[in-house]
């Protein structure tokens, strides 16, 4: 068991939050082979927990026996090692989606005391129940009750996040903020990291370095070939990326768009606003997020619109410069792009207009 | 601006740097900042890196430059060009200027001059000159008491916001007079340090109150008038619900006497006879601080080192230890009273130390050094 705070992490949550390091430590202690050769069936767990995650976008639910709970907490990881093993990005983007959206649903109903918890060991978010600040401040449970305001958030970890998210209540505003806190209910908060956990799942998946004799073993070779022959296939891109016409970070963003991979804010944001000063139309952008990847397209739409000046207070969002890029961490600078400033400058087909006083 | 004039201000510049060597101490973490000056005659100094602050302040010395500055972002090498600097994070800085509040006061001491046939008009700029319709036009955007009463006023505001809504210590914040016309307010050392420009934009929004939405606030015009009651927020709650709605219940209309607090707030809302969208206009003004939007999402931009000179007045950037009592145009006036012989053009009637002056018009008068030096400044007048 893991002792966080005044809170302990138990078998229970182990099973629904099988991403929790405590899962990891005890399956440090043996081989890959002991689970997929064990006699719970955690390999034929984690076959179905893909197949059904790839053809519904959600997992299936584990009934509440103690062994089931067992064969759910390790059939995660082996099921990760399993979807990696496909060397598919679009198959890894589903099921990391499929797996994300069950701890949603899962946290929606979770207990208060569990929530900061968990936040805190997977993403490193500073979140406490917002009943705990009643005695120090002037916030008044009456206050607490009325805005159902369970939890209070760090305001630079709020922003952070909130800042992709385009619709008027995310904005600092229209918050509830005091003593650098914003207070928030439970659906928001899982709306707020919605994205964060999805990536983390992903990430994941990603740093998961496989033994290639592993892939040799019989059980999940066969397994493998079970899960291909069920998959859905990708889906074809709607736009050609031709490369040179755009600059490398554009092209990466829009290529791991198409392709399913995880992209970060920054990364989207570039393209959006790079694409929207190229010339293409809102719908035109809309149409480069492949629905069947989790992109939900009333909220693509309503985040490119915003962009482009449409919703929320009529900002048109300038293309953030190289040096925004590089420290965000989605510079994939090539000789071609010379000594840009800002990705419009690429080719030096355009100028970038100077603001400021 | 005749040479004779630059070389006084030149002088009298370099001489204050020389006497004040100690007064002007390094900012914090001066060597991750970037420096800049602006030399009288000449374009700005940026992408200084600088490893001895006495060094730094020896050329001042030497150069006598009318403005120096210092970055609020931390670099890992400031002396790049900004898109390879490798930023670490910077101070929040704010800046609030009496000309951005639309003040009553300036259309009794602002200016205009046409270039052309040299009229003098008093109040805001006109489209073209009233006398000879031509468009040359200079503004003089004078500031009075009254202007540095009110900015400071929004800086009360501002650092009210900081520290009850984002929870930022006093002992992290730092005040100043910018040396003309507003104050300057920064947080060092805050958990605020590595928020990135889009980041900031939310900070300052949040401040300006900008794209506050009413309907967050629990107002809707679709609810029964017992429903609003119930979602209407209390005036002791956090941040904008609270500040907004006790700004309604202070609204003062004889109809309302007889209503609790929410119930009048309500009753505003469905008013038939009370323009509530004008009243929430008036209320955001009231209670929100009007900083310069600009300044503090701009992480790349340099801000006046502090106890340097400003060029356009002669005053120093002064911190405010304590606010309520700071007197911008006696605790910033730094220069001697050695007497100076000026031609002066025209000027508005102004204090300074406590003694007025003014108004002249066409005049030649020894003033005080730190008198002349600040009509100079502002290009009122010349050595005579």
């Amino acid at each position: 068991m893991i002792t966080i705070l005044n809170y302990i992490i138990g078998e229970d949550d182990e099973s629904k939050y099988p991403f929790l390091p405590e899962v990891g430590k005890q399956m440090s202690g043996h081989n890959i082979q002991d689970f997929l050769n064990s006699d719970l069936p955690i390999l034929e767990n984690a076959k179905d927990r893909i197949i059904y995650g790839l053809k519904n976008g959600t997992s299936p639910e584990f009934n509440e026996t103690i062994e089931m709970k067992t064969i759910a907490k390790f059939s995660f990881p082996i099921a990760m090692l399993i979807i990696k093993s496909t060397n598919q990005n679009y198959l890894i983007s589903r099921f990391a989606l499929a797996e994300s959206r069950r701890v949603e649903e899962l946290l929606h109903k979770e207990n208060p005391d569990v929530i900061p918890q968990i936040f805190k060991t997977i993403l490193n978010i500073q979140l406490s129940q917002s009943k705990d600040v009643t005695d120090k401040s002037n916030i008044t449970s009456d206050f607490l009750i009325k805005n159902r305001f369970k939890y209070r958030i760090d305001l630079s970890d709020y922003l952070s996040r909130s800042i992709s998210l385009p619709k008027s209540q995310w904005r600092l505003v229209n918050r509830s903020v005091s003593g650098g806190y914003v207070f928030i209910t439970q659906d928001e908060l899982i709306a707020l990291l919605r994205e964060e956990i999805y990536q983390m799942i992903r990430s994941k998946i990603d740093d998961l370095k496989i033994p290639p004799e592993l892939l040799e073993e019989a059980a999940l070779k066969s397994t493998l070939e079970q899960i291909l022959k069920v998959a859905p296939r990708p889906p074809k891109a709607k736009l050609r990326v031709f490369s040179g016409e755009y600059p490398p970070c554009v092209a990466k963003a829009i290529e791991m768009i198409q392709k399913g991979d995880q992209v970060s804010h920054s990364g989207k944001f570039l393209m959006t606003t790079f694409l929207l000063h190229a010339g293409k139309t809102v719908d035109e952008i809309i149409d480069m997020y492949p629905t069947n990847l989790g992109f939900n397209p009333k909220i693509t739409r309503y985040q490119v619109e915003h962009i482009a000046g449409l919703k929320g207070g009529g900002t048109k969002y300038e293309v953030p410069s190289c040096s925004t890029m590089k420290m965000k961490d989605f510079c994939y600078k090539t000789d071609a792009c010379g000594t840009i400033k800002n990705p419009l400058q690429f080719n030096g087909k355009t100028q970038v207009k100077k603001h400021g006083r | 601006m005749e040479d004779k004039t630059v070389n006084l201000l030149k002088k009298t510049f370099s001489e204050y740097y020389k006497r004040n060597k100690s007064r002007i101490s390094e900012p914090s973490r001066f060597t991750e900042r970037e420096f800049g000056y602006w030399p009288f005659n000449g374009f700005m100094q940026r992408h200084m890196a600088v490893v001895k602050f006495s060094t730094f302040i020896d050329e001042l010395i030497l150069n006598a430059p009318k403005g120096v500055y210092a970055s609020c972002s931390y670099y890992d090498d400031p002396s790049l060009p900004m898109e390879e600097k490798g930023w670490n994070g910077g101070d929040l800085a704010f800046d609030i200027d009496c000309d951005d509040l639309e003040l009553k006061c300036k259309r009794e001491h602002d200016r205009w001059i046409c270039r052309d046939c040299k009229k003098i008009g008093i109040g805001l700029r006109p489209k073209a000159c009233t006398k000879c319709k031509e468009n040359k036009i200079i503004v003089l955007n004078w500031s009075c008491v009254m202007c540095l009463d009110a900015a400071k006023e929004e800086l009360i505001k501002l650092n009210d916001i900081l520290m009850d809504d984002f929870g930022i210590n006093k002992k992290e914040i730092s005040i100043f007079f910018s040396g003309n016309k507003g104050y300057h307010l920064t947080v060092e050392s805050s958990v605020y340090e590595k928020l990135d420009k889009h980041e900031r934009r939310e900070i300052v929004n949040y401040v300006l109150a900008k794209e506050l939405d009413l309907k967050y606030m629990g107002f809707d015009k679709k609810t029964s008038f017992n429903d609003l009651i119930s979602r209407l927020p209390q005036s002791n709650e956090p941040g904008w619900r609270g500040r907004l709605i006790e700004f309604f219940e202070n609204y003062e209309d004889s109809s309302l006497k007889n209503f609790n607090k929410t119930e009048k707030v309500a009753k505003i809302y469905n008013s038939k006879t009370i323009k509530f969208n004008s009243l929430f206009e008036e209320g955001i003004k009231n209670v929100r601080s009007t900083i310069d939007p600009l300044v503090t999402s701009d992480t790349s931009r340099i801000f006046r080192l502090p106890n340097s000179l400003h060029e356009k007045s002669g005053l120093c950037k002064t911190l405010c230890n304590s606010i309520d009592s700071f007197d911008p145009y006696t605790q910033s006036v730094v220069l001697d009273d050695e007497l100076i012989k000026i031609n002066i053009n025209f000027c508005p009637k102004f204090t300074l130390k406590g003694i007025s002056y003014g108004p002249y018009k066409s005049q030649t008068l020894q003033l005080p050094k730190y008198a002349a030096i600040y009509l100079m400044s502002n290009k009122l007048a010349q050595v005579a």
